[in-house]
């Protein structure tokens, strides 16, 4: 079963805080990421989709039809985004790369759907030395 | 899967020798490589989990980077691998036998409910080594 990988990138800003911890346990846990100004990132999603080539097209997808997705999926809702402020999924939850991830996966996999392909993983990278990739399974 | 990835980098000097061989037998097996010769290798520490509910992470990358310091890369970084650490002793030292040192050292302080899901080592950017768990138990 071949794997068809494709890479978008969107900047946001973010910043990790519980309300329910003090302002001390909040430094103490989250160190730098607890400033309230936020900071900011240029994130990576790779996008990897199962499926068979088309005989007529030889494509698994045809970046045409994806693009749209992954536009509706990843950029319209983060894009140039104050993700704690602006992002509804994360008005209870702090938009750490695991729940950044648990998002993106909540949208793709119900797009990627529309155009009859299956979402097999993805990746967020956060900089060069962190990323989270996600399956779909959670226990 | 949930899963999080780290990396680090250390760099060291090795050389492949095994002490049952002779000279000449080390060179004709291990070729430049029974020279004493270094690396910067690169590290990543990937965990598997759930985000915990009041702080959004599968485990605190301060705790995780804490941790890989201590358990590793002090032990390892700017050293001669087959002379100057001590779980390295008698061990052959290709990325093969390391990473699966490192794997072992890592696993038992990685905090729970997070759990080591793999170590993946380069030696350069052209060869690497993924030590994987047989069974990944998330909670």
């Amino acid at each position: 079963m071949p794997y068809l990988t494709k890479r978008v990138g969107f900047s946001a800003a973010h910043f990790y805080w519980n309300p329910e911890f003090s302002e001390d346990q909040n430094r103490e846990i989250f160190r730098a990421c607890a400033n309230r100004e936020g900071h900011g990132h240029n994130y990576r999603v790779e996008v990897m989709l199962e499926g068979e080539p088309d005989p007529q097209t030889g494509m698994i997808v045809n970046f045409y039809d994806l693009e749209p997705v992954l536009q509706r999926a990843i950029l319209d809702p983060l894009d140039h985004k104050n993700l704690n402020t602006q992002v509804p999924f994360f008005n209870d939850k702090i938009p750490t790369l695991e729940n950044i991830a648990l998002f993106l996966w909540e949208g793709l996999s119900h797009e990627i759907q529309t155009i009859g392909l299956t979402l097999h993983r993805i990746k967020v990278v956060e900089n060069d030395d962190l990323y989270i990739e996600y399956d779909g399974a959670l226990a | 899967m949930l899963s999080l990835t780290r990396r680090y980098s250390f760099s060291s000097a090795h050389r492949l020798c095994n002490p049952n061989f002779s000279e000449e037998e080390n060179s004709q097996t291990f070729g430049p490589c029974a020279n004493l010769h270094g690396h910067n290798y690169t590290l990543e520490v990937t965990v598997a989990g759930s985000p915990s509910p009041q702080t959004g992470m599968i485990t605190n990358i301060i705790d995780l980077d804490r941790t890989v310091h201590t358990v590793i890369l002090s032990e390892v970084d700017h050293k001669y691998l087959d002379q100057d650490v001590p779980f390295l002793k008698g061990v052959l030292s290709t990325v093969e036998n390391v990473a699966q040192v490192l794997f072992d050292r890592l696993a038992p302080e990685i905090k729970a409910p997070a759990t080591l899901y793999r170590v993946r080592l380069y030696e350069s950017e052209g060869n690497w080594i993924d030590v994987v768990a047989k069974e990944v138990s998330i909670q």
